[in-house]
């Protein structure tokens, strides 16, 4: 792979994310025009840009790149192109620790409650994890404890349901746990902004390990790398990225696992290679899915995490098929 | 004191015992295989060679460095090791592949002009330039072996250590690859331990023969000498004897042992 045309992905990831961000901050229910721009403050059109869609907008970015960058990351130590940040458990743990504040109405103490349990879900996923893989650096191990620790956290979810204390919680819980950028504020950034760059910065540290891999664990191990040292920097790193951004904007799944995919043809397999590009991208489409989103002309928004859904579900279904025509 | 030494290696998986004491010392600008019937511990042994796994009495030395106490890092400069079925689970290039044989070199921005060169020289020396553009997953199995063993050389390493290098492989290739380790060996000074199932293989390429069976290192010495029809007895239970063939002596299994 080329240094010119690893730069010119770049570049062009960039560009794709400055114009989406302009689309992003004009379409809506409102259009605002390029005049609007300029508007004084206290202007409907003013409010509407800086105050509703410019924070809609980054976190959409944030939100974006922690998801690809996980996915690229996780893709890269299981060696499955089928991983992504919810195979860990780390989406869904983290998910039941918010729907838990839900269900108990602990949601109204204060703004910092939901994100934190969010995140104590998630550092008790990884301890699970670490605790049933950890022993071992078995990637088949690593990933049945994923399926353990979602089955046991979407029992826990169901459960709250179940016996949510009266219909507006369960609706609530419903509502938040389909995942959507509608109605943030800067508070929202501030408090899943520093988890996410200190995860998003641990998950790009890893890229020699996620290299070595590509030998195998017996391969990468006789080329002097700590698999139990990487292993940990990766459940920490995603445990805190995933975590805050499902704090604040529910689950929305499958952009992990759309993202490296789209991109391992244009920048080469090369897991580390892999990383910037794969945040960037996710980034791009975690944009581009929110304005579709808005602008579908539906009674009520469809919200991402559902639309996220409904692409990913037929995309993971066609790769599964593409990989079992090739392994057979 | 290059020498790399086993001694009393015993490994017990669930409560049987794998390797029951076995000690070995290896020199450098030899080929050693170890051979020895399906189940008597030759993967183990090599992946306790290799600090893949910890024996539970045993130790193994480099120089007389512990290998067990040197950090991974520089153990990997010196140990080059080729698992068996050798995974490689991305579609990378031959150049990208062998560079991660740098892995133990590299800093965290990739590979330096020195780490270059070095990729360089392991694909002249195993003749495998012309793959740098290839996908390493798409090669042949006698393109892909020395591909791997560039791989291992461009780490610099004294030692090679491969788990059945030869499984697989055709005759012809069995031929170039035997070839190429005796080269390496003998013109290049590296040491290198091989488990090989392929009798006649390992009487060809070959400086020393360990027969290990049943845990146990039962014959040690020249080929021919190791594999005298009263250790292939006792290891594999058949009779056999030595014929004089065109490229020298081959050995024939003639029957089960009764």
């Amino acid at each position: 792979m080329s240094t010119i045309r690893r730069s010119l992905i770049y570049v062009g990831l960039m560009a794709l994310i400055a114009v989406l961000a302009v689309a992003s901050l004009s379409a809506g229910k409102v259009w605002i025009p390029w005049s609007g721009w300029l508007a004084n403050k206290g202007d409907p059109a003013w409010a509407i840009l800086f105050e509703l869609r410019l924070p809609r907008t980054l976190l959409a970015l944030m939100v974006g790149a922690v998801l690809g960058l996980t996915g690229a990351a996780l893709q890269g130590y299981t060696r499955n192109p089928l991983a992504d940040p919810g195979m860990l458990g780390v989406s869904s743990m983290a998910a039941l620790g918010a729907v838990l504040t839900f269900y108990m109405g602990t949601v109204a103490a204060g703004i910092w409650v939901l994100p934190a349990a969010a995140m104590v879900g998630a550092a008790f996923g990884v301890l699970l994890l670490l605790l049933m893989a950890g022993a071992t650096s078995s990637v088949v191990t690593f990933i049945l404890a994923g399926v353990v620790i979602q089955t046991i956290s979407g029992a826990g979810v169901a459960l709250a349901l179940n016996l949510a204390p009266n219909p507006w919680a369960v609706n609530e819980i419903v509502t938040w746990l389909m995942g959507s950028l509608s109605d943030r504020s800067f508070d929202e950034i501030k408090i899943a902004a520093p988890g996410m760059a200190l995860g998003c910065l641990l998950l790009l540290t890893q890229g020699r390990t996620l290299d070595a891999l590509t030998l195998g664990e017996n391969g990468a191990k006789t080329l002097g790398v700590n698999l139990g040292r990487g292993r940990l920097m990766l459940a920490i790193g995603s445990a805190l990225a995933v975590g805050s951004a499902v704090a604040v904007t529910g689950v929305i799944g499958f952009v992990g696992l759309v993202t490296p995919h789209i991109l391992r043809p244009l920048v080469g397999a090369r897991p580390s290679a892999l990383l910037l590009p794969s945040a960037l991208g996710g980034a791009v489409i975690t944009l581009a899915a929110d304005i579709v989103v808005r602008l579908m002309p539906a009674a009520s928004e469809i919200k991402l995490g559902v639309a996220m859904a409904i692409i990913g579900g037929p995309f993971f279904l066609a790769l599964l098929i593409s990989m079992r025509r090739k392994l057979a | 004191m290059t020498d790399f030494e086993a001694r009393d290696i015993a490994v017990r998986i669930a409560n049987r015992g794998i390797l029951k004491g076995v000690s070995a010392r290896f020199k450098r600008g030899k080929v050693t295989a170890i051979v020895g019937p399906n189940g008597a511990g030759k993967s183990t042994f090599l992946d306790c060679l290799a600090q893949l796994r910890s024996p539970q009495s045993g130790t193994v030395t480099l120089g007389c460095k512990d290998l067990g106490r040197m950090p991974s890092r520089q153990r990997a400069r010196q140990i080059g090791y080729l698992p068996q079925n050798a995974e490689i689970a991305w579609a990378v290039d031959g150049k990208t592949f062998v560079g991660l044989g740098r892995t133990a070199y590299q800093s965290a921005w990739g590979l330096s002009h020195d780490d270059r060169a070095h990729v360089e020289a392991a694909m002249a020396l195993t003749g495998t330039t012309d793959f740098r553009h290839r996908v390493v997953s798409s090669l042949s199995g006698g393109e892909r072996a020395r591909v791997l063993i560039a791989r291992a050389l461009a780490g610099q390493p004294d030692w090679l250590l491969a788990d059945e290098p030869l499984a697989g492989l055709d005759p012809g290739h069995v031929l170039d690859v035997g070839d190429l380790f005796q080269e390496l060996a003998h013109q290049q000074g590296y040491g290198i331990i091989l488990t090989l199932h392929d009798l006649a293989a390992a009487i060809r390429i070959a400086d020393r023969v360990m027969v290990l069976a049943d845990g146990q290192i039962i014959a040690d010495g020249l080929p021919l000498e190791a594999l005298s029809p009263e250790v292939l007895r006792r290891a594999y239970g058949v009779e056999s004897r030595l014929l004089d063939g065109a490229s020298g002596p081959v050995l024939e299994i003639i029957g089960r042992d009764r």
